[in-house]
C-alpha cells in the first residue's frame, strides 16, 4: 500500500474507532476480545483498502466486518455471547440482595441458544434492522424474525421468573 | 418486564474506552499481512521442494523437523539482553469483610505498598471503595460511590464518583471524604487517572461534542489543562513525585508524541525528539508507552510497539511487544508480556518474568498496579465465562 494510502487508511481508521469498538463491545462483552475483533476486521480491511471504491457504503461495509469478526470469535466454543462491563461495576450489594441489571441481563442472554443470542446482540444491542442482520447473517428474513420472537419470549420468561437476586456471583471456595 | 425494553437500555449504557489507536492498527495490519505473505512464500519453497524430491534443509525449517519458522521476520518481543528472571510468589488480597469473589476487585497500590485500593459494588451499579492499609481492607462510607484509579503513600485515592446526573465525576478519597474536584465548564463526564506523593492528580474531562481536554490538579487546587501547542491536544496518563506529567500530544491530524508537562501545564515538550506514539503510564524517572513507528521510510518497516522513556536523559529503550500497564519509580515495567499472551509479567532490565497466577483460568488483567520498588504487584484476574469473578492477587517479587 503507498504511503498515503496508509494514511487516508489510519485517518479513517481513527474516525471510526470508537463506533467499531462500541459495536463490539455490546457484542462480545468484553474489553479485549472486542479490541481483537476489531482489530481482525480492520486487517481485513487494510488488505482491501486499495478496492474500497467499489463499496457503496463503506461505513455499513466495515461495520458488517466487525460484526463478522465478532461472529468468529463466537466460533470458538470458549467464548459466549454474555454482556460484562467493567467488573466492579458488575458486583452486588449482597445485603439487599439486589443484582446488577447488567450482569442480570446478560446471565439471562447466556441461557439462550447461541443462534438466537446473537440475533437479539444485533437487533437490540447494535440497532441493526432485521434486513441487515439477516445479511450480516446470511440467513433470510423471516429466520431471523422468528428467532428474535423465540428469543424475546424466552428472555421474557426468564425476567419474569427470576427474583433477581440469587443469580450466581461467587466461586466454589 | 418487557424484554425489547431492557436490552435497548442495556445498549444505551456507556462502553469502556477504546485503548486502540489507529497508530497501532495500521502497525498490526501491516505485521499480519507481512507474516501471510512470508507463510505464503514458506509454503511454496516447502512444495517446491517436496516437488523436487529433494532432502528438506531448507532454513526455513527448525532443526527439530518443527513447522516452517518465520521468527526471523517478526519484530522483536524482547530486546536480546539475557537477565536472570525475578522470583515472584502469588498470594491473595485480603477479601473485605461481607463481600464474595464477586463482588469486589484490587485495583491499584501506592509506592510504598502500604495503601491499596479497589471498588466493589455497593449498590446497583454503583461501585465503592474498598482501601487496603496495612494489608487490612475497609470500606469507608463516605465513599460508597467512588471508583478508584490510583492511590499515594499517604493514602489519598482518586478516581471518579457520580455527578449529578449520574455521570462519571472526578474525584478524589482523602481524610475520610470524598471530594469533587473542580472541571472546566460544560464537561460532560471525568475520571482521574494518577496521583503523586504530593497530591498532584490527572485525568480527562470530556466536553460534549467537542472532544476531550486532559486536566491536571495541582496539590494547591484548582485544575490546569495543560497545551500541546497550536493545533494540538493533550492528553495526560501520569504524574512522577518529581511533578512531571506524561501523556500524548495529538495533532490535527492524528499524529502522537508522546509528551510532557510541568504540574502547572507549563513546559510542554516531547519525551524524545522523534518518537511517535504516546506515554500511557508515568513514575520515578519514567514513563511507558505506545512507540509504533508509523511513519516509517519503508512503509513494511516494522519498529518498537511500545518503549521505555528516560525522564531524565531522554532515551529511548524498546518494549518491543511487551506492553506497559504501568511502570514503577525504579523502572520496572508491568504489563503483558506480547500483545496476545494473556496474564501478567514483568520487564526489568531488558528480562521479562511472568508473574505466576492463583488459577490458570483467570489469567486476564482487569487492573494492576506495582510498587516504586517494582517488588511488589497487585491485580485483579478475571477470565473465561466466569466474568463475575476475581482472583484478586497481590505478587512479591
Amino acid at each position: 500500500m503507498r504511503v498515503d494510502e496508509e494514511h487516508e487508511y489510519v485517518d479513517y481508521v481513527r474516525a471510526q474507532l470508537p463506533r467499531l469498538h462500541r459495536v463490539a463491545w455490546l457484542v462480545l462483552g468484553d474489553r479485549d476480545r472486542a479490541e481483537d475483533a476489531v482489530q481482525n476486521a480492520l486487517t481485513t480491511l487494510y488488505k482491501r483498502w486499495g478496492r474500497r471504491g467499489e463499496v457503496d457504503n463503506l461505513d455499513a461495509y466495515v461495520h458488517s466486518m466487525v460484526v463478522r469478526a465478532c461472529l468468529s470469535d463466537q466460533r470458538r466454543p470458549w467464548t459466549r455471547v454474555f454482556l460484562r462491563d467493567t467488573p466492579p461495576d458488575t458486583a452486588v450489594e449482597a445485603a439487599i440482595g439486589q443484582v446488577d441489571e447488567r450482569l442480570f441481563v446478560g446471565q439471562a442472554l447466556r441461557r439462550l441458544p447461541e443462534r438466537q443470542r446473537i440475533v437479539v446482540a444485533l437487533r437490540f444491542l447494535c440497532d441493526m434492522s432485521v434486513a441487515e442482520v439477516a445479511t450480516v447473517l446470511g440467513r433470510s428474513e423471516g429466520t431471523v424474525k422468528a428467532q428474535t420472537s423465540t428469543a424475546l419470549r424466552t428472555l421474557r420468561e426468564l425476567f419474569e421468573a427470576s427474583p433477581r437476586a440469587g443469580l450466581p456471583m461467587r466461586r466454589p471456595a | 418486564m418487557n424484554p425489547e425494553e431492557v436490552l435497548r437500555s442495556h445498549a444505551e449504557r456507556e462502553v469502556p474506552p477504546v485503548r486502540l489507536l489507529a497508530d497501532d492498527v495500521l502497525v498490526t495490519a501491516r505485521r499480519r499481512v507481512r507474516r501471510g505473505r512470508i507463510r505464503l512464500v514458506a509454503g511454496v519453497a516447502v512444495a517446491v521442494a517436496l516437488i523436487a524430491g529433494v532432502a528438506f534443509a531448507s532454513p526455513l525449517r527448525r532443526p527439530d523437523g518443527g513447522p516452517p519458522a518465520v521468527t526471523p521476520t517478526q519484530p522483536p518481543v524482547l530486546p536480546s539482553r539475557s537477565v536472570a528472571p525475578l522470583r515472584c510468589v502469588a498470594a491473595a488480597v485480603p477479601a473485605p469483610p461481607g463481600l464474595s469473589a464477586g463482588q469486589w476487585a484490587v485495583h491499584a497500590i501506592d509506592p510504598t505498598g502500604r495503601f491499596m485500593v479497589g471498588g466493589y459494588g455497593s449498590a446497583q451499579s454503583v461501585t465503592g471503595l474498598v482501601l487496603w492499609k496495612d494489608g487490612v481492607p475497609s470500606r469507608p462510607a463516605a465513599a460508597a460511590e467512588f471508583s478508584p484509579n490510583a492511590v499515594n503513600r499517604d493514602g489519598t485515592a482518586v478516581g471518579s464518583t457520580r455527578g449529578a446526573g449520574g455521570e462519571r465525576r472526578a474525584a478524589r478519597f482523602r481524610d475520610g471524604t470524598v471530594a469533587q474536584l473542580p472541571l472546566p465548564a460544560g464537561a460532560t463526564s471525568s475520571d482521574v487517572f494518577a496521583v503523586n506523593a504530593r497530591g498532584d492528580a490527572v485525568g480527562y474531562a470530556m466536553l460534549g461534542d467537542s472532544g476531550g481536554v486532559g486536566l491536571i490538579w495541582p496539590a494547591g487546587g484548582g485544575f490546569v489543562e495543560p497545551s500541546a501547542g497550536e493545533g494540538r491536544t493533550a492528553q495526560v496518563a501520569g504524574v512522577t513525585d518529581d511533578g512531571v506529567v506524561v501523556g500524548t500530544a495529538r495533532a490535527s491530524d492524528g499524529a502522537t508524541v508522546a509528551y510532557r508537562w510541568s504540574v502547572d501545564g507549563g513546559s510542554g515538550a516531547p519525551l524524545a525528539k522523534g518518537t511517535a506514539g504516546s506515554a500511557t503510564t508515568g513514575g520515578g524517572d519514567w514513563a511507558a508507552g505506545a512507540a509504533p513507528l508509523t511513519r516509517p521510510r519503508d512503509p513494511d518497516e516494522l519498529g518498537p510497539w511500545h518503549a521505555r522513556w528516560n525522564l531524565r536523559t531522554g532515551a529511548v529503550e524498546p518494549l518491543g511487544l511487551f506492553t506497559p500497564y504501568a511502570v514503577s519509580a525504579g523502572g520496572t515495567v508491568l504489563g503483558r508480556a506480547t500483545e496476545h499472551s494473556s496474564g501478567l509479567a514483568l520487564w526489568h532490565d531488558g528480562g521479562v518474568t511472568s508473574l505466576p497466577l492463583l488459577d490458570p483460568a483467570r489469567p486476564a488483567v482487569w487492573r494492576a498496579g506495582i510498587t516504586a520498588d517494582g517488588r511488589t504487584i497487585v491485580a485483579g484476574m478475571v477470565e473465561g465465562d466466569k466474568h463475575d469473578e476475581f482472583d484478586n492477587t497481590r505478587w512479591t517479587c
